[in-house]
């Protein structure tokens, strides 16, 4: 092997790992979900003021949440799996938060099917989990423009299943102060302790 | 040295068949499951790239220079035939413009014509460990997306997913033949050697 093929083999072989080091964060993600998770973790990204209406059929935005982190799961309620599983997940936060009251955490569901999702279908999924209005919000976006910034901002995935409903990222996401600084996944069982520790 | 017609033309069509995966409709189309973008795309395109190589003496002959052993085009294809079966390239592929456009570039450069280039060049060892190699990444491929209980591309349903695995299951256990059958007939027969050796 002539000198100038070995440090061809090199470089190109420095190249390409690079190339792959540079795609998976560090040999740390190798799926979509979890690259979002470690990009989020490195560098928190903005998110715009979102416009919601909750369960009650108010409207209300991020920033009325001023003084808390945000715990934000994106949720269907017509849902058969994954969400009812997080409903209860959040079901067992909220217990948590009673727990502690200091934790300024604030519970917050948000619908990703708004057209069918309304204020009446809200309440009954958060009765459905029992949850208190105090402590946790289930909303859908106020109009479609808002559901294209959410599904933009926190880099979601969210497409149609065989069966008339959707398949979407499971992830919870922290957001304070128009920040989204962290992904996490909903079976965690660091989330108590983060709750506690204020987020 | 002037191109044939014929395989001037057959280098427009392939050159449009990659490039065609660009356009909306076109991508939507072969993007729309994960068994058409990995199973018929991907290798589609890595063919047009390898046809290339086969067919071009002026790209023959740069090669020549540039990489006369293959050694350095089979790091260079092994690096992006990885970086391609990655869950994320794929996912990045489908809603990523920039990554889409990577694609059609560098599987037909990058992976199809390098590998044409490092299988050309190689003895039958090299590409005994090639073919070996492609087979093993087929095999563990396609156990991990039919036996993963969860979805591992966002864009693909986890049933589509797991029809994948079984599909490349099906490629391995049909490349585990034809290697079979390659390594008894095949090279090692004193006639078939390259003349390099």
């Amino acid at each position: 092997m002539s000198p100038r093929t070995a440090i061809g083999i090199v470089l190109a072989g420095g190249l390409v790992t690079a190339l792959l080091w540079q795609r998976t964060a560090g040999f740390s993600a190798f799926t979509y979900e979890t690259w979002r998770r470690v990009e989020v973790a490195r560098e928190p990204a903005p998110v715009s003021d979102w416009r919601l209406q909750d369960a009650q059929g108010d409207f209300v935005r991020l920033s009325e949440w001023r003084d808390e982190t945000l715990l934000v799961g994106f949720i269907y309620t017509s849902c058969p799996s994954v969400c009812v599983a997080i409903g209860s997940r959040y079901q067992q936060l909220q217990r948590t938060l009673q727990a502690n009251p200091s934790a300024d955490v604030h519970l917050l569901s948000i619908s990703i099917d708004p057209d069918r999702d309304t204020p009446e279908h809200l309440a009954e999924y958060r009765r459905r989990h029992a949850g208190l209005q105090s402590s946790w919000t289930v909303a859908r976006p106020a109009d479609a423009q808002v559901l294209g910034d959410m599904i933009r901002e926190t880099g979601l995935r969210v497409i149609p299943d065989q069966l008339g409903g959707f398949s979407h990222s499971e992830s919870l996401h922290w957001i304070r102060d128009g920040q989204l600084l962290r992904i996490s996944d909903w079976r965690d069982p660091e989330l108590e302790k983060m709750i506690t520790d204020g987020g | 040295m002037a191109a044939e017609p014929s395989q001037g033309a057959a280098r427009t069509i392939l050159l449009a068949i990659s490039v065609a995966g660009l356009f909306p409709p076109v991508a939507a189309l072969f993007e729309a499951s994960m068994r058409s973008h990995l199973l018929v795309q991907m290798p589609l395109l890595a063919f047009c790239g390898g046809y290339w190589v086969y067919r071009s003496p002026r790209l023959k002959r740069w090669l020549e220079r540039v990489d006369p052993s293959g050694y350095i085009a089979l790091v260079v294809g092994s690096g992006w035939f990885i970086y391609w079966m990655l869950p994320i390239s794929l996912d990045l592929a489908t809603f990523d413009p920039a990554i889409r456009l990577l694609k059609i570039v560098t599987v037909p450069v990058c992976v199809g014509a390098a590998l044409t280039w490092s299988w050309l060049r190689l003895g039958p060892i090299g590409r005994g460990v090639m073919l070996l190699e492609a087979w093993a990444i087929l095999g563990r491929l396609g156990w991990v997306y039919l036996i993963s209980p969860v979805q591992l591309c966002s864009n693909y349903l986890i049933g589509d997913q797991q029809r994948t695995g079984s599909l490349l299951l099906g490629a391995a256990l049909i490349s585990a033949v034809g290697i079979a059958l390659w390594a008894v007939f095949g090279p090692f027969r004193k006639s078939h050697r390259t003349e390099r050796e």
